[in-house]
């Protein structure tokens, strides 16, 4: 059977079944987390922009946030039926791109989505048990949801798999 | 839409079209300087794409470029990032200092030695520079920039730090295409400039929109 690969653009959130898999394409800043269920094989991925809706306020789509939009692939995950004790993610992106001054909002951005990703996974109860993060490179993420494999391209280091 | 609103639209596209018409004629006439030949702009076209469409509207996510960065600040704060393809800024290389690049295998920042950065990085300051004076001129706001930032990457990549910068205020981006020619070829790729809201306000405000 052919594999589907969805695209999941900035701010956005897809469930998959095998034999498709799910991407995003160019992660800068940006954080891909990827969440499956081994038993129900079922996944989820999430394109993060941002840490938290909560410095921003209603009015803006949750799934740009780290902390809103983790919380609702998992009820979206649970709905396509999956159980949550099972649940287990991964997460890569979170890199500084430019090498701007501290003080520079987008300085830090990468580093501050990574630490909301994490946050929000641990107050959810969700093991993450792979990561590739920070860095000066931007990464390209295929996610197998039959195995659960994250692969990871970047334009010049090789190819792997977490 | 009301009536209305379409008309403050168009006054709006209108607006930003002048910018864009005078911040590529001033960079057309400061490259020229630069590069020590003649250089004409094409009819400069300014669009507004949603933020998950940006990647896409540049040439696609994965497509490796030439980012520079500035940072405005004092009236108008946000970034303008100028994008380059590799073939165009090879180009400029190979224009001003008569030789290829340094690493031409490489496709990182390692690609270029460190005169050939600060070369690009000079393209970056002058482009947008001349977008700066246009908006200031136009509007009267008094704008500050950083110096400029270079980065070689996926295309995705480099907006996306720059795109949290617009989801925290709106979920559009926009676009000046502008491009520069020499008398053959295209030297110079997109602008983006992204304000944050406020000043988006300010520059409306300043020329009567709002």
């Amino acid at each position: 059977m052919m594999k589907t690969c969805h695209s999941v653009d900035i701010a956005m959130m897809k469930i998959a079944r095998p034999p498709d898999q799910l991407c995003s394409l160019g992660l800068g800043s940006c954080v891909g987390v990827a969440i499956y269920d081994p038993i129900a094989k079922i996944g989820g991925l999430i394109h993060i922009l941002l840490p938290s809706i909560k410095e921003l306020g209603p009015g803006h789509s949750r799934t740009k946030f780290a902390d809103s939009g983790i919380a609702d692939l998992v009820d979206e995950m649970i709905k396509a039926g999956s159980s949550k004790s099972r649940l287990k993610a991964k997460m890569a992106g979170g890199a500084t791109m430019f090498a701007l001054s501290s003080n520079s909002p987008i300085a830090s951005i990468g580093k501050r989505n990574v630490e909301s990703c994490r946050e929000t996974l641990a107050s959810l109860g969700i093991e993450l048990v792979a990561q590739d993060t920070g860095g000066n490179s931007g990464r390209t993420i295929y996610f197998d949801v039959e195995t659960g494999n994250l692969r990871i391209k970047t334009v010049e280091k090789p190819e792997k798999i977490i | 839409m009301t009536d209305t609103s379409a008309n403050i639209e168009d006054i709006r596209n209108d607006a930003l079209s002048e910018i864009n018409n005078i911040g590529a004629g001033n960079a057309a006439t400061a490259m020229s300087a630069f590069l020590g030949q003649p250089i004409r702009q094409s009819i400069p076209k300014v669009f507004r794409v949603p933020l998950s469409d940006m990647a896409n509207a540049l040439g696609g996510a994965e497509k490796v470029v030439v980012a520079g960065l500035i940072e405005m600040s004092s009236d108008v704060s946000g970034f303008l990032v100028v994008i380059q393809d590799i073939s165009q800024a090879d180009r400029i290389v190979e224009i001003v200092t008569g030789a290829a690049p340094a690493n031409t295998d490489k496709l990182s920042i390692s690609r270029y030695s460190d005169f050939e950065v600060s070369l690009l990085s000079e393209t970056v300051n002058i482009i947008c520079g001349s977008y700066i004076t246009a908006i200031s001129t136009f509007t009267g706001l008094k704008i500050g920039a950083s110096i400029p930032y270079l980065c070689v990457d996926m295309i995705g990549s480099v907006v996306s730090a720059t795109a949290a910068e617009i989801g925290k205020t709106g979920d559009f981006a926009l676009i000046f295409e502008s491009e520069l020619y020499n008398a053959d070829e295209r030297v110079s790729g997109k602008l983006i400039l992204i304000p944050d809201q406020e000043s988006c306000n300010s520059i409306m405000a300043s020329i009567g929109v709002i």
